[in-house]
């Protein structure tokens, strides 16, 4: 019995890391969020120079902190690592031009975050489950 | 605390009053950051009471940011600080404005608002934001001088368009009304040089009027890579300073104690160049400044007025850095600033000069929390000010200075 165990134990690792490993770069917006978000978009917003929505609300940052999918995609969007991005960041906000990404430790906390903020926008991994929000990458 | 002007009231006001619905109203969001630091110098007290080591050096700041109408946002930050004789823990509202993002090209500040000029100036007090402690050693960021650089209350207009190949460009106006304040550091700048010549010397009138400026950023196709220009106006900036001659003043014994009176009016006119490379680990940047005064000034002599004296003198300022991040949450910097003045009459020998070495390290201990060390190598004496007559004699050239901080973000 205690090896069958064993062996689901170790079934169920692999199938956890396969899909960890298979996790790749995802953002995601509110799924009340109808408008056509491109690369181009992405990339304004994620470097502040696109504040609000077309449809007036604000945007505001999620942000899977420590994560290498999430890494990407801030690579590709706004070309900088997390610890540029921060400092961006910081510097926008405390001098009042632009508000602070809220950081997340994991995926499920954005996701959340996201459905209940009509402008929020989630840069994250796709390893949970992403089907109340929109992914847009 | 520094008095809000009318206009500030006003956008603030027309924002409340719009108020109507909330519904998808992004929540306040609220931060702020507080850090300590340490001075020592092996001469002079630099900023501080630094010659025996000094922990009066605190910044503390609140902000926040809330969106109650669309494309429309209000933002204010609370600041105070204490630096030596500086701040005093005074609040001052640093930022109060109302923003409307009508499109990414266009967007209007109303109220208290930070002024643009070059990489640091909006966030100099912003601990948390660099590698090193203390900013480039010179006239761009001297943090004496916030009363006179870092907010106005008016308008500013800015913006950000794109112009193909990965190219963009970051543009900023603003103009607004200034309040400076007698015991700030740019008073205390103007009564140096008195006070190490006459006695009773102090600053009795020290009024602004407006600040212009403007600022724009190149965001080359080259990525990471940013370059900008910047430019300021201060017109009929009034300072009278007081004082008496020495009670033995031997070129004029008859002149002993007698009052003296300095009436100037000063235009500023400051342009400022910018560069700014993240690279791979590294950032490197380089900024280059002129600052020019147009004065005329009159004074009075134990009662005798002297006739106007028409002056144009001036400042160059330039520093570069690199700095490069490290594994383990460490990071690294090197800077190498030099000042010169220029204010007529001096040879090249005696032209006002600094120059410093300085070399950072950062620690990030948490996400919220860094701690940072860093020592500092300078030649010259020009950034000294003696308004408190802490440094009444400069006996000499070459002088060292070690800093610590540690700063805490949320």
């Amino acid at each position: 019995m205690n090896i069958l165990k064993k062996h689901l134990l170790v079934i169920l690792s692999a199938a956890g890391l396969t899909a960890s490993a298979m996790a790749g770069p995802a953002i995601v917006v509110n799924q009340g969020n109808s408008e056509s978000i491109d690369s181009a978009t992405i990339s304004s917003v994620l470097v502040g120079k696109q504040k609000f929505w077309k449809g007036g609300n604000e945007v505001i940052i999620a942000f899977l902190k420590g994560n290498a999918s999430a890494g990407e995609a801030l690579k590709t969007h706004a070309k900088m690592d997390e610890g540029r991005f921060k400092n961006h960041w910081q510097r926008l906000a405390f001098s009042g031009r632009g508000r602070m990404p809220k950081m997340f430790d994991d995926t499920a906390s954005i996701v959340a975050f996201v459905q209940s903020n009509e402008g929020a926008i989630g840069v994250t991994d796709s390893s949970s489950d992403l089907s109340t929000v929109k992914v847009i990458n | 605390m520094k008095g809000i002007s009318k206009i500030t009231c006003v956008s603030l006001f027309v924002a409340f009053a719009g108020i109507h619905t909330a519904a998808n109203a992004a929540p306040v969001n609220i931060g702020g950051f507080i850090s300590n630091g340490y001075i020592k110098s092996s001469h002079y007290n630099y900023l501080v009471n630094s010659s025996e080591g000094d922990f009066d050096f605190v910044e503390l700041g609140v902000n926040a940011v809330w969106s109650p109408l669309d494309r429309t946002t209000i933002n204010g930050q609370l600041f105070t600080f204490e630096l030596g004789p500086y701040g005093n823990y005074d609040p001052l509202i640093d930022y109060l404005f109302v923003d409307y993002s009508a499109t990414d090209t266009f967007g209007i500040r109303l109220g208290r608002v930070k002024r643009p000029n070059g990489i640091y100036n909006e966030i100099q007090d912003i601990d948390i934001a660099r590698t090193s402690i203390l900013l480039p050693m010179g006239a761009m960021y001297d943090p004496r001088y916030r009363d006179f650089g870092a907010s106005v209350d008016g308008v500013s207009l800015y913006g950000s368009f794109y112009i193909g190949n990965l190219q963009s460009i970051d543009y900023n106006i603003y103009h607004g009304e200034i309040d400076l304040s007698a015991n700030g550091g740019i008073a205390a700048f103007a009564l140096t040089a008195t006070s190490r010549t006459l006695a009773n010397a102090q600053v009795t009138e020290f009024k602004g009027k407006t600040n212009s400026g403007a600022q724009i950023w190149w965001n080359t196709p080259i990525s990471g890579l940013r370059t900008g220009l910047s430019y300021s106006y201060y017109p009929d900036v009034h300072l009278v300073i007081d004082a008496n001659f020495p009670p033995a003043y031997p070129p004029n014994p008859m002149l002993a104690n007698a009052p003296v009176s300095s009436d100037t009016v000063i235009d500023v006119k400051s342009a400022r160049a910018s560069l700014e490379y993240f690279i791979g680990q590294w950032t490197l940047i380089s900024e280059l400044e002129n600052q020019r005064y147009y004065t005329h000034s009159f004074q009075s002599v134990a009662g005798n007025t002297t006739p106007t004296i028409y002056e144009s003198s001036g400042i160059d300022s330039w520093y570069i850095s690199a700095t490069r991040n490290l594994p383990a949450n460490f990071s690294a910097g090197l800077t190498y600033a030099e000042f010169y003045g220029s204010f007529g009459g001096q040879s090249d020998d005696n032209v006002p000069h600094n120059n410093d070495w300085q070399i950072s390290v950062r620690y990030d201990a948490t996400d919220n929390w860094s701690l940072k060390i860093e020592y500092h190598s300078i030649e010259g004496t020009d950034r000294l000010f003696n308004q408190n007559g802490q440094n009444p004699i400069l006996d000499e050239k070459s002088w060292t200075l070690f800093a610590a901080k540690s700063s805490f973000s949320f």
